[in-house]
């Protein structure tokens, strides 16, 4: 009972502590990179954006191989916060940029005139407005760091710090009745510490549509130069580039030095089931959430919403043993195996649904009713109105989530590793794999290429983004 | 919902239907079933050989949460924990078989009822990166002289690691992983995470897996760091790696072929070249390591009738040294 207090306090503490430097971090830069003129402030955004695409595990193996050139541990909790929030930040920050960029110049502008200090006007006024979308951003790394297994597992060991998910796995590893049963209430812990990240996210997010009408209404946009000294935007702009160098640019380039086996890796039959399983999952989930999301929110526009979003909030983990249990009860009455891909596919869309949902509705919304109700006046079927209204205008969004899903799914690991089985190997089980138990360089080969598939598609999202 | 339906229908298998096909769970390296797989592939060209490879313990998970519903893919089981296999016995998991390649087994590795027999017999020793280290026993690593410089596989991840451990705890008891965990001794990962730690120089002294030193040390070349085995008293650990079939088999002619085929000097060649020693052909060794004969008075013993004991015992062995070491 003590260990599992201790590892509820140490998830308590890495969640938290992942939620708060995150949303310290994402709102400076967001604030920071509102004070650059438009031409450098896009190009800044879309690479402080890019570490989403960043696997967390990799970014662990990249700076425990930096770390050891430079002579320091990233081992512990510090280093488990650090490297976490490397990516979680991403979350506020984009959150908070948006808000930011959106806020009325009007009020800040009566507020100087009113004799308000830059600090009261930024404590008293932008910081209400953009609260509810930057708590947003904090709780979803809140649930993103609760659900993380990889960079836990790999600089927890050294210092023996242990989290729930990775008690989990040690429990599913100690095998027997015993351990199972503890696996199944460390389950519970978790979904409860979920549970509460979730409430609170639901309610931000009823908050920031019931004020959406204050930021967006307004055609005065902030200017976004609340200071013209070009010290400070020095400053700014060298501070805002450090983190893009330690997020993104110096893990990848660890990688890429420790990696040198590329031909092994390209010849290795292993690696050849492992990229074709990952593409047919990747692709299979994409097609099924953009398409397949795109026509659930069109003809049920209410349903589901909720619980992909709960999914979202759970752990890896905790999918993967559902499904174990859902594929042993398959077995039971039909006599009949779950192929592992099944379930890994399964996984997949389970987890990256609110994704889809998500951001479909958000996008149906934009729209008039009118323009739907004019077509079916007119006598167009449902599905008429679907693929010659709707689909035209929604084919950017479908894209978007197209990349937005194989990029998530090419970066899963967490489910995969509980999920594989025979001819049922991803880049990411192949990579964990070489990494764990047999050949380490062979790992980070595989973790570099996978690193700069993964920018280039994040980089391209962007692209569509701009374009949308 | 209907595609997932149909994708889910049309893709379940039953399992049931006998096929040229065998289904391996086994902890052996790639590398080494890269090896294997051409020389089934040539003995039974008719057979559609399935490995799937993982740590020990992940096989054992992957194998219990499979009998949940019943039954396993798995025709045929090849790992390193011996105390798991008594376990599958007991469960009434495992055929029981006598064929003629079984008997060159040498008792004490063999399951007496024929259950499993030692296919192959990897050994944990202790290695370093410094030349200069001279070790008499595995007691030498409670000096302090080498505190925050031992590390070792994890008994949850690594089949080879549990069992050296269950074994040192049986001869040298508990109180001896208490003295190393002042010591800090940090068991993490599998027997390749303690290679790269020794390499990178972060820990001095690595308890692991003879092959892996000798794969580092046929890999290594001018400027590196090379790693040095020390064969000690008590620190010369056999794991009689065990192989057995699946009642639920749905192959089990098939599996017996193979089971077979593991036995005869093909295969026993290819381990041994791996880096493992044969409980057949005792006469081999692997290169670079010495025979079997100069190290075996530093082993500490294993009898598979001993270890039938042990077993009941496993669950409380990992929890004692995940207290112990892990907590």
């Amino acid at each position: 009972m003590t260990f599992f207090i201790e590892s509820l306090i140490n998830t308590l503490v890495f969640s938290i502590g992942v939620a708060f430097f995150s949303g310290l971090i994402g709102l400076t830069l967001a604030w920071s990179t509102l004070q650059f003129p438009k031409i450098i402030q896009q190009p800044m955004v879309q690479l402080l954006s890019l570490p989403f695409a960043f696997p967390p595990f990799l970014l662990a193996i990249a700076w425990i191989g930096l770390s050891q050139s430079l002579g320091f541990q990233v081992y512990g909790m510090l280093g488990m916060i650090f490297i976490f929030t490397l990516t979680a930040f991403v979350y506020p920050f984009s959150e908070s940029y948006q808000a930011l960029s959106r806020i009325n110049k009007s009020y800040e502008e009566a507020a100087r005139m009113s004799g308000a200090t830059p600090k009261e006007r930024f404590l008293k006024i932008t910081l209400p407005l953009i609260f509810p979308p930057l708590l947003n951003g904090v709780l979803l790394s809140y649930l993103s760091a609760l659900a993380a297994f990889g960079v836990p597992a790999l600089l927890g060991a050294h210092t023996r710090t242990s989290v729930l998910t990775t008690l989990l796995y040690s429990e599913m590893r100690m095998g027997g009745e015993q351990g199972m049963k503890n696996a199944i209430y460390l389950t519970f812990a978790l979904l409860i510490l979920a549970s509460f990240g979730f409430i609170l996210l639901n309610r931000s997010q009823k908050i920031q549509k019931e004020r959406k009408m204050i930021l967006v209404t307004s055609r005065l946009h902030s200017n976004q130069n609340y200071s013209k000294e070009k010290l400070l935007l020095i400053g700014l702009f060298i501070g805002v580039t450090f983190w893009i160098i330690i997020s993104l640019i110096l893990p990848w380039i660890s990688l890429g030095l420790q990696s040198g086996h590329f031909k092994d890796v390209f010849e290795n039959t292993d690696f050849h089931i492992a990229l074709m399983n990952s593409f047919i999952l990747c692709l299979s989930s994409a097609f099924v959430l953009s398409i397949g999301g795109f026509i659930w929110v069109y003809f049920f526009p209410t349903k589901g919403q909720l619980l992909s979003k709960f999914i979202f909030s759970l752990p890896g983990s905790i999918v993967a043993i559902l499904l174990i249990l859902f594929g042993a009860l398959y077995t039971r009455f039909t006599g009949l195996f779950v192929p592992p891909l099944i379930l890994i596919f399964l996984s997949y869309v389970l987890k990256f649904s609110s994704i889809s949902l998500g951001r479909f509705h958000q996008s149906f919304s934009q729209f008039d009713v009118a323009l739907d109700e004019a077509a079916q006046m007119q006598g167009a079927y449902s599905y008429e109105r679907l693929f010659k209204i709707w689909l035209p205008l929604m084919t950017s969004v479908i894209s978007s989530i197209f990349i937005l899903v194989f990029l998530q799914s090419l970066n899963e690991l967490n489910m995969s590793i509980l999920l594989t089985g025979p001819g049922a190997s991803t880049i990411g089980t192949l990579l964990f794999d070489y990494h764990s138990y047999a050949e380490p360089e062979m790992a980070t080969t595989i973790a570099f290429l996978l690193t700069t598939v993964a920018i280039l598609l994040g980089l391209s999202l962007q692209l569509k983004g701009k374009k949308t | 919902m209907l595609f997932i339906g149909c994708l889910f229908i049309g893709c379940t298998e039953s399992g049931q239907k006998p096929s040229q096909k065998v289904v391996i769970y086994t902890s052996i390296y790639k590398e080494v079933i890269n090896q294997l797989s051409p020389s089934l592939k040539k003995e039974f060209p008719d057979l559609e050989v399935i490995w799937f490879q993982g740590g020990s313990e992940t096989i054992a998970t992957k194998v219990q949460a499979e009998l949940l519903g019943g039954k396993t893919q798995a025709d045929l089981i090849l790992t390193s924990d011996p105390l798991w296999y008594f376990e599958l016995k007991s469960q009434g998991h495992l055929l029981k078989l006598d064929t003629p390649q079984m008997q060159n087994i040498p008792p004490e590795w063999r399951e007496k009822e024929g259950y499993f027999v030692s296919v192959r017999t990897p050994v944990m020793i202790l290695a370093s990166n410094d030349s200069s280290l001279k070790l008499s026993s595995i007691e030498d690593l409670q000096n302090p002289e080498f505190k925050d410089q031992l590390m070792m596989p994890s008994p949850l991840e690594s089949g080879t690691a549990f069992l050296s451990i269950a074994l040192t705890s049986q001869s040298k008891g508990w109180e001896y992983f208490k003295r190393l965990r002042a010591n800090n001794l940090i068991a993490s990962g599998g027997n390749s995470v303690v290679i790269q730690n020794l390499k990178n120089k972060d820990k001095k002294i690595g308890w692991v897996l003879l092959e892996n030193v000798l794969a580092y040390q046929k890999k290594a070349t001018g400027g590196k760091s090379p790693l040095y085995p020390l064969y000690v008293n008590a620190g010369v650990i056999p794991i009689p790696s065990p192989m057995a079939i699946l009642k639920t088999s749905a192959n089990v002619d098939q599996a017996k072929r193979v089971y077979n085929w593991f036995l005869e000097q093909t295969a026993q060649k290819i381990l041994v070249e791996n880096g493992m020693y044969s409980p057949v052909f005792k006469e081999l060794h692997p290169e670079g390591a010495p025979p079997w004969k100069e190290i075996e008075s530093k082993t500490i013993s294993v009898h598979f009738s001993k270890l039938e004991d042990l077993y009941k015992e496993r669950d409380k062995i990992k929890k004692e040294f995940t207290n112990i070491i892990l907590r």
